[in-house]
């Protein structure tokens, strides 16, 4: 029986480590929001795992659409939409970036007011 | 005669306003002219205006967009002074890489901050991996002037 016990332990800690990667990396954000327009957000992250995806999820907001965009400019993600239930899943913005990347995030509200906040965190270094 | 001179000191008022903020094209090029570049890499700038410009009325982020490219210079001209054996400006470029790129990123962006570092280490020893893996990044579509 104990060793039942230790056995499901193992394998229940294996898929938990597959499922959260040492390297993964996550960090709290916060923005405004503007009804229908893009805001761009200047905080920077660096990719160091290559092949890697960006999650986002949303704590507190509105209903929202979240993109990464390429720092220097350029590249950029689709938009992905966030709903207003909070708080959100993470939900995948991008995949297969190279290490060294910098990305930045960018945000739109789809709320009643012109103006607005949100919470969430972003995760990436992720498979 | 006492409202004419009311109306002139309002029309003053009006001329006298403080210096207005930069819009986001004038702060690119004012802070492009302030940075340190590499005399053969230099980017284009309206095409990076055009990638970057925020929407109106929001904030832009010229000092994130300009030390990125001015990174992906750096790196471009060493590897480019390395390939045709260029002792001079490869130096002039390390230099650049291992004391002002290296202060380019951000406290909280501690990965790119090794990044840059290790980039430079590598650099430093010949290895132009890491080098051309940030510019394959994140300069792969600039334009250079």
């Amino acid at each position: 029986m104990k060793k039942t016990f230790l056995v499901a332990l193992g394998i229940i800690g294996a898929l938990v480590a597959t499922a959260v990667p040492a390297s993964a990396t996550d960090s709290g954000l916060s923005g405004n929001l503007r009804k229908g327009e893009w805001v761009h957000y200047g905080t920077q992250r660096t990719v160091t795992v290559g092949g890697t995806n960006i999650y986002v999820r949303k704590t507190d907001g509105p209903e929202i659409d979240v993109k990464w965009r390429r720092c220097a400019g350029g590249a950029e993600g689709s938009a992905v939409r966030l709903q207003n239930a909070d708080p959100t899943p993470y939900v995948r913005i991008g995949s297969g970036f190279r290490a060294s990347t910098v990305f930045c995030l960018s945000a739109k509200s789809y709320g009643s007011n012109a103006t607005d906040t949100w919470n969430g965190n972003v995760r990436w270094n992720v498979s | 005669m006492r409202f004419v001179f009311l109306l002139l000191l309002f029309v003053a008022g009006c001329g006298a306003n403080a210096a207005e903020p930069l819009g986001y094209p004038d702060e690119v090029r004012s802070l492009h002219s302030t940075m340190k570049w590499p005399a053969d890499v230099r980017p284009d700038l309206d095409a990076l205006i055009k990638a970057t410009a925020p929407a109106e009325g929001e904030q832009g982020f010229a000092h994130q967009a300009l030390a990125v490219v001015n990174t992906c210079a750096w790196y471009r001209s060493w590897d480019v002074a390395v390939l045709r054996d260029d002792k001079a400006q490869a130096a002039t470029a390390l230099d650049a890489i291992e004391h002002l790129v290296t202060r380019y990123p951000p406290e909280d962006d501690t990965a790119g901050r090794q990044f840059v570092r290790d980039a430079a280490a590598k650099a430093s020893s010949g290895d132009p991996a890491l080098v051309r893996d940030y510019v394959d990044a994140n300069c792969f579509d600039t334009k250079w002037a």
